[in-house]
């Protein structure tokens, strides 16, 4: 993974100053007040897991730049946690990169996930997937 | 008759009923009943980290008996140790325990 990537993925604090990594609790708790707010212009397919667990993205675009992220995800702490990261994380990255983002590239900075969890960030980054592939195509499905 | 028990209060729930009665009877062969799972809540989760004295008992008890050791995910990250927790235990929340206790389903679940 590249620096550039890295650097993008790290999600913000609410200090704008603050680069620090915030932990998978501190994106869970922002993840929960994201989660299942309004949908963005650009609505994605729901993808599913074998537990039953779905997410959802909705994305605004403009200029081919992901300006705002929205999702809609089953209750579940760890899979909340990661859309969460990759929401923050993808905030402000085109969508080629966006739509290039790997579950091995959430795993690995989001530090104190267990590895019988690492599932859910599969799951995350197929469900950005499903909506940045959507505005690469024009907002067609 | 198979239980399984889920430690939700705190105070002296895990070192006093845990430690001082459920634990030393599995290990003794006379608790009286088949226990199936444990699932902590909020700072019952510490026993489960690893050095844990009392968590490496039941560790090794879990292992011989097959009892289900969870945490609740939630309580985990937010006290930072989800990914330090003994061999054998794990983190989820109730779908998680359901489908972990599928195949070997308690009779009663008791809250602690």
């Amino acid at each position: 993974m590249s620096a550039e990537h890295t650097s993008h993925l790290k999600a913000k604090t609410e200090d704008h100053g603050d680069t620090r990594q915030l932990s998978a609790f501190e994106c869970l708790m922002r993840g929960f007040r994201r989660n299942g707010g309004p949908l963005l212009a650009i609505v994605g397919r729901v993808a599913h897991d074998g537990d039953g667990r779905t997410a959802q993205f909705s994305v605004e675009v403009e200029d081919g730049v992901i300006k705002a992220v929205s999702f809609a995800v089953s209750t579940c702490a760890t899979l909340i946690a990661y859309c969460e990261f990759v929401a923050e994380g993808v905030t402000g990255a085109t969508l080629s990169r966006a739509v290039a983002l790997t579950p091995e590239q959430v795993i690995a900075p989001l530090k104190g996930i267990p590895p019988h969890k690492y599932d859910c960030a599969r799951l995350a980054t197929t469900a950005l997937r499903g909506a940045v592939e959507i505005a690469l195509n024009g907002g067609q499905k | 008759m198979k239980v399984a028990y889920i430690f939700a209060t705190s105070k002296h729930t895990v070192s006093y009923v845990l430690g001082r009665m459920i634990l030393p009877q599995l290990e003794e062969d006379r608790h009286g009943v088949d226990v199936v799972g444990m699932f902590f809540f909020e700072d019952n989760n510490y026993v489960l980290v690893k050095g844990n004295p009392l968590g490496q008992r039941l560790a090794t008890v879990a292992k011989s008996k097959g009892v289900l050791l969870m945490g609740c995910d939630q309580c985990c990250y937010e006290r930072e140790i989800a990914d330090k927790l003994i061999e054998g235990a794990s983190i989820g929340c109730f779908p998680d325990l359901y489908k972990a206790l599928a195949g070997n389903m308690p009779d009663q679940v008791i809250t602690l």
